[in-house]
């Protein structure tokens, strides 16, 4: 079943879409490398991706422009959120915020 | 476990290999980062547009975040009451099925180490193909075939391997 909310062909992130999201929360404060993104998502969602999913993310994000490496000393590269990647990720929060205010508002009504 | 990393495609691996070693390197060995890492690697071949840089919508559109959901419990898809309910009847009929075929097998070819061998396959099997309800859920048809095949193989080849073994020991 296809929400009315979604637009044509925005489920290209497949498996993804929830490693995405949240590593662009992670990147919300500041930059970070794939470790400290691991580590973080962790600590505030209680998710730990493999290397597999993360990268499988990273890799999308980064191809959209949501997302950029930035130069490091050693192997381990920073990313860090671009504007379209900020505006993006205030969007989609908003809308998820939307989304539960009318669902516990729902079920204080129930 | 870095030389999983070669299942990458060099292309990805140029751009991400340092970094995802050094991040695998920091994991303990446990099946569930293998095969993360090997659907990773499968995903990277299948979609190799996602190593390769392009430029972001100028609008900042939430083109794709409007696709994006988020399921705090876990990478794939979630796995429903329906979902455990078609696993477990694919585990139970095939193993009931494979069951009776290795009984029918033995009384053709009684004490064929081979056959025998294959009388712990039972179970296996179907729970390799359970899998497309409950861990491989929502992933590719293409990637739940090659994950599904490769593990499907490499237990029939131990198995035979160890019968094998045995009749020479």
């Amino acid at each position: 079943m296809k929400r009315r909310t979604e637009p044509e062909g925005l489920d290209e992130f497949g498996r993804f879409s929830e490693p995405a999201l949240l590593i662009m929360v992670s990147l919300a404060d500041g930059p970070k490398h794939g470790y400290a993104i691991t580590e973080d998502i962790n600590a505030f969602a209680g998710v730990r991706f493999g290397p597999g999913s993360l990268y499988g993310a990273i890799a999308r994000l980064e191809s959209r422009g949501l997302i950029e490496g930035l130069e490091s000393e050693d192997r381990r590269n920073p990313y860090q959120l671009t504007g379209a990647g900020e505006k993006a990720l205030r969007a989609r929060l908003q809308s998820m915020q939307a989304v539960a205010r009318i669902g516990q508002k729902r079920l204080a009504t129930a | 476990m870095t030389w999983l990393l070669k299942l990458y495609p060099p292309r990805w691996r140029q751009r991400y290999g340092g970094e995802f070693a050094e991040l695998m390197a920091g994991q303990p060995f446990s099946i569930t980062t293998v095969v993360d890492v090997i659907a990773g690697a499968i995903d990277a071949w299948i979609d190799p547009q996602s190593s390769t840089a392009q430029t972001a919508d100028a609008t900042g559109e939430t083109k794709m975040f409007a696709g994006l959901k988020l399921r705090c419990a876990g990478a794939g898809e979630p796995v429903t009451a329906a979902d455990n309910r078609k696993a477990t009847i694919v585990m139970i009929f095939g193993t009931l099925l494979l069951t009776v075929l290795w009984i029918w097998g033995l009384r053709l070819y009684p004490d064929n180490p081979y056959i025998l061998s294959l009388g712990t396959m039972s179970f296996i099997p179907p729970y390799l193909l359970s899998m497309r309800y409950t861990t491989l859920k929502g992933r590719p048809g293409s990637v739940q075939a090659v994950m599904i095949g490769w593990q499907l193989l490499a237990v029939i080849a131990i198995m035979l391997g160890a019968a094998w073994l045995s009749e020479r020991i």
